[in-house]
């Protein structure tokens, strides 16, 4: 997917460019701007035909490599203007909160309140429809070690519905395992393929015969898309010569919390390789 | 005495006006005295050319001994000046050339050629004439260096090649953000702000291969001038400094060439008179070859990979008469880069100069009508499957420029003229591949035009053997111009895309903005003795073309953008101070100089600025103020078995911009507070020599990470304020070692051995922070683009 984003491309052959220049990398000690304030972090989703789940944690100095201290909230709740559900913290000391009673549903918008310290934090995220997943398909992959197995490359074919704002992001699976690194994040927006069929997108990681892959495509609300933009901004292109620098990141959080609150629809397919 | 009766109202109003019009009629007396008192004299005018190769020398002073008589030779190395009957010892002086005096009986008007020859080193360097000129201490120029093609071929340089870029960065007020940038900064300004001339035709990315190496093919150069204040009225369009790169014109005399053979490119120059003495041309090739040898690899990818890059210098003149002289010189530059089938960048200059010299009758009026066209642009594409796109982006520029040199009489020099720039951006196109079943669809930012006329005044006037002024005057205006639209904002002070309220659409020709503005430049010169100087300058710079970019090197997708509704015209006043001394008959030249420079609607990204594609840049980018302050001590060596010199530069510069940490000051990113560089070349014998390059400089800010936090599995940095790390400072030496074979019939031959950063240190361009992969720890991590020394071979040839 990341080929049909030219932006992302254009950033891509930047990012492939400077590797090529920077052979050498080293880890350095580096001194901090002294008074750094811990935020709240809200990470949270909502999925079509799934509850809501939240996970609250506090933001640590950078180079702190101590756990995320994990956040009892006063309340949670989750509302698509009609019916609220409220969510409960699972186990109990793990900062992990699930609703039960209210589904994710295709153009639906929620809003999420998280009460903390006596402030209330609330977001809200629309529940974009999604592309058409068309087909998985396997090609040779030009590119691998000669003699490795992994010889194949998983595309597919997806159909953007008409109208511009549509987003989303593809997730791949080899053998039930997720392979979901900063590195693997490839999501695209619908600004140069309006309406169109895209083919031959590559996802993933080669694959071998007889691999099971599955594929999943999340839809994003815009504010989703922009959020995994500044991700791929601040931690992936980083180590480009031409990177522009990290900017803080702006959620759909009010106050001063960190994290994103983002509703998807799912779609999947599944394939052997052979 | 009735005034002492009138209120003191009006008491203070008519002195006031007095001692207005006493100023007004002293400056007028001032004037028409040293215009008109030589009235009864004769002219004596003529070229200075380069005695070995017939190239014209500019800047080249002249004078008449006992009196206060001086002038200086204009770009194309003319001089006139005024002597009544007698007879005088008229000298002339160049650097790196051999001061000429000769006697000369004035009865009548006098066409005086003179040709000088250049400074033959004494090697045994027991008795050293003095025969250096002081010209450093005499000229009211300041903080502007000449380098001659000799001294900067004496310059070790990355990879065995000299550069132009490179030996300027060792100049005290010069630096760069990091290795591997291109461009250069210089007294607190930004890469765009430097106006680089190549013949008169600007150059707007001055880099080879992402900044190793800079588009000026040396063998072509005849000399380099930086000029980083107290630019003259002459120079305009960059707030920060002249870079003005003359190139050979070619031999006149006698055919000749020049080359060499490097490990990373080679070169050649070729020149030589078409007609001796009348016309001659230059042409110069250079070539990358790493990529030659692709085709030969079992890799099909690396079979259709490209990294390489070309440039191209031609140059023809012709001398049709005593009065009158063309020239057409032509650049051709590209670099190359692309993986297979994925993606290929490309990406150079382009231009083409055309130019009359006039010289008028009275032999003290000189013309020249310069035609300029230019082009620069970048392209950036893949071929791959159905995703098959091409990008493209450029900015032409069109100039018609007539300045004048007139030599009012032997202490009044006046420069004027003006020009009229086009210019039409195409900020990116992007279309699909033709004959590729290519889904991408077309996107087209609109394109840009404007025009910007400007005119100048300019005196450089000898008020006597002391002192010496130069003051003047530009006129800048600039037109954004149609066809082009003009996007409202709810609130046009906050713009934000999502809040574009209206669209107005200019059409072709029609004016959208106009600026205008003076710029005044004042300099002067005081001597206190032969061998020292004070001088101060003043200068006010406007730029109406602007570099959008998020990076603080420039890179080859840089995109500029004319001022328009949103983007002001950058305005920049400087003013220097510096103090010149020279010792040991010129041998040594030592400068102390100190400015201060306020910068006006500066601009920078906001935070997370999306640039590449976006129409409406002004979403995008803030405007604020600046200033930079610093001192700079320089020690030059000029003579003798050991050259070269030391630069200390310290300097600040920083920025307030509403909307970036919190509306509070911050630093530019090239701010470096300290900067040290030492460069010698000592001459062992007469075939070998050694040559040293030693630079320090204090790290560049950065934008880091100063929190982390955990977002869906993932480990995510939250940014610090802007510029608010350093990375660890910068630190690298070169040795280099020549070894020149006895001269044959009609070759001479030199081996260059280098080594690049002996210390194998490994400088930061930059740094990133990540969470490590395999540990899970936060780090940061510093990217450096050279780790370990280099060594590179050269071989050099001249015939």
């Amino acid at each position: 997917m990341k080929n049909i984003l030219i932006k992302n491309k254009v950033l891509y052959i930047l990012f492939a460019t400077s590797l090529f220049l920077s052979s050498c990398q080293d880890v350095i000690k580096v001194d901090l701007p002294k008074d750094q304030q811990s935020s709240l972090v809200i990470d949270a989703v909502i999925y079509s035909d799934s509850f809501a789940k939240v996970n609250l944690t506090l933001s640590l100095a950078y180079f702190d490599q101590t756990n995320y201290p994990k956040v009892k909230a006063d309340l949670v709740t989750i509302t698509d203007n009609t019916v609220t559900d409220t969510l409960t913290e699972k186990p109990v000391g793990s900062g992990v909160y699930y609703g039960k009673s209210m589904k994710g549903v295709i153009g639906n918008t929620y809003t999420l309140k998280v009460l903390y310290n006596n402030v209330e934090y609330t977001a809200t995220d629309k529940l974009n429809r999604n592309t058409h997943f068309d087909s998985l398909y396997f090609v040779d992959f030009p590119f691998g070690r000669p003699g490795s197995p992994y010889n194949k490359f998983t595309n597919i074919s997806h159909t953007d519905p008409a109208g511009l704002g549509d987003n989303y992001i593809a997730y791949f699976f080899r053998n039930d395992t997720a392979f979901n690194t900063l590195n693997d994040l490839n999501f695209t927006n619908d600004q140069f393929i309006d309406g169109n069929q895209a083919k031959d997108v590559y996802v993933g990681r080669p694959v071998k015969k007889g691999d099971k892959v599955r594929i999943e495509i999340h839809s994003l609300s815009t504010n989703a898309f922009n959020y995994y933009f500044q991700i791929i901004n601040n931690a992936v292109r980083q180590q480009s010569l031409f990177a522009p620098p990290p900017a803080p990141y702006k959620g759909n959080i009010s106050g001063n919390a960190l994290g994103f609150f983002k509703a998807s629809a799912v779609s999947a397919k599944e394939a052997i390789v052979q | 005495m009735n005034y002492i009766f009138s209120p003191s109202k009006n008491k203070s109003n008519f002195a006031g006006l007095y001692s207005q019009r006493m100023k007004f009629i002293i400056i007028s007396f001032l004037l028409i005295n040293s215009f008109f008192s030589s009235a009864q004299s004769y002219n004596i005018s003529g070229h200075v050319k380069d005695a070995q190769n017939g190239e014209d020398i500019s800047g080249a002073s002249i004078t008449i001994k006992d009196k206060n008589n001086k002038v200086s030779t204009n770009s194309y190395g003319f001089y006139s000046l005024a002597l009544p009957k007698g007879n005088y010892e008229i000298s002339c002086q160049a650097a790196n050339f051999e001061v000429y005096i000769k006697e000369i009986v004035v009865a009548s008007d006098i066409t005086l050629n003179i040709d000088l020859v250049t400074l033959v080193k004494e090697l045994q360097g027991v008795t050293i004439k003095e025969k250096r000129s002081n010209k450093n201490v005499e000229k009211v120029e300041m903080s502007t260096v000449q380098l001659s093609s000799a001294t900067i071929k004496k310059i070790p340089a990355v990879l065995g090649e000299v550069d132009i870029i490179k030996s300027i960065q060792l100049l005290p007020g010069v630096s760069t953000v990091g290795e591997g940038a291109t461009g250069f900064n210089v007294r607190g300004g930004s890469v765009d702000q430097n106006l680089i001339l190549q013949d008169e035709a600007p150059i707007y990315n001055s880099s080879h291969a992402l900044g190793f190496f800079s588009v000026f093919n040396p063998d072509a150069v005849k000399d380099v001038k930086l000029i980083k204040g107290g630019i003259p009225a002459n120079y305009g369009g960059r707030l920060s400094s002249v870079l003005d790169i003359r190139m050979k014109d070619g031999n006149m005399k006698k055919f000749h060439g020049s080359g060499g053979i490097g490990s990373i490119f080679s070169r050649i120059m070729l020149e030589g008179p078409i007609v001796k003495d009348k016309s001659s041309y230059m042409i110069a090739f250079r070539r990358s070859y790493i990529d030659l040898f692709f085709p030969l690899s079992s890799n099909d990818a690396l079979k259709k990979s490209a990294i390489n890059f070309t440039d191209f210098n031609a140059k023809f003149n012709y001398i049709l008469n005593k009065n009158n002289r063309l020239y057409i010189s032509g650049y051709y530059g590209r670099d190359a880069f692309g993986f297979a089938d994925f993606f290929a960048t490309s990406w150079g200059n382009k231009n083409l100069t055309l130019r009359w010299n006039h010289l008028y009758a009275n032999r003290k009026h000189f013309a020249n009508i310069t035609g300029i066209v230019s082009n620069y642009n970048y392209d950036l594409g893949s071929t791959q499957g159905s995703s098959a796109f091409k990008w493209i982006s450029n900015i032409r520029f069109y100039n018609v420029k007539y300045d004048h040199t007139y030599y009012i009489n032997s202490n009044n020099t006046l420069l004027f003229g003006g020009n009229l720039i086009y210019y039409n951006f195409n900020p990116g196109q992007t279309d699909p591949v033709v004959g590729k079943s290519s889904f991408i669809n077309q996107i087209k930012m609109e394109k840009k035009f404007a025009l910007e006329p400007n005119l100048y005044i300019s005196n450089e006037q000898t008020v006597n053997r002391k002192l010496t002024l130069q003051y003047g005057i530009r006129y800048n205006g600039f037109a954004q111009i149609g066809k082009s639209s003009v996007y409202t904002y709810k609130d046009p002070n906050n713009r934000i895309a999502a809040q574009i309220t209206d669209t107005t659409v200019y059409e072709a020709g029609k004016i959208i903005k106009f600026y205008q503005g003076l710029e005044p430049r004042f300099s002067f010169k005081y001597s206190l003795n032969r061998a020292s100087s004070v001088k101060g300058s003043y200068n006010r710079t406007r730029q109406n073309i602007h570099l959008i970019t998020q990076t603080s090197a420039a890179t080859p997708l840089d995109i500029y953008w004319p001022s328009d509704n949103y983007f002001k015209p950058q305005i920049a006043d400087q003013v220097a101070l510096g103090y010149f001394q020279n010792f040991k008959k010129n041998i040594y030249e030592t400068s102390v100089e100190v400015f201060y420079k306020k910068y006006t609607n500066v601009i920078d990204f906001k935070s997370g600025a999306q640039l590449i594609a976006n129409p409406a840049l002004e979403t995008e980018m803030l405007r604020g103020i600046g200033y930079s302050y610093g001192a700079e001590f320089f020690v030059r060596k000029t003579e003798g078995k050991l050259t070269g010199w030391i630069s200390y530069t310290y300097s600040r510069t920083r920025r307030q911009i509403n909307g970036i940490n919190d509306d509070k000051w911050y630093f530019a990113p090239y701010d470096k507070t300290n900067n040290l560089s030492i460069t010698a070349s000592y001459e062992l014998t007469k075939k070998w020599t050694i040559g040293s390059n030693c630079v320090y400089s204090t790290g560049a800010p950065i934008t880091g990470m100063a929190q982390k936090f955990s977002y869906q599995g993932y480990t995510l940095g939250q940014a610090s304020l802007r510029n608010s790390i350093r990375v660890p400072y910068y630190f690298r030496t070169d040795l280099s070692v020549s070894f020149k074979p006895n001269k044959k019939k009609y070759w001479q031959g030199e081996w260059v051995f280098s080594a690049y950063n002996i210390t194998s240190r490994r400088n930061a361009y930059s740094l990133f922070f990540r969470q490590n992969p395999d540990t899970g720890a936060t780090e940061a991590v510093r990217i450096s683009v050279f780790g370990s020394i280099i060594p590179a071979v050269t071989y050099n040839f001249n015939f």
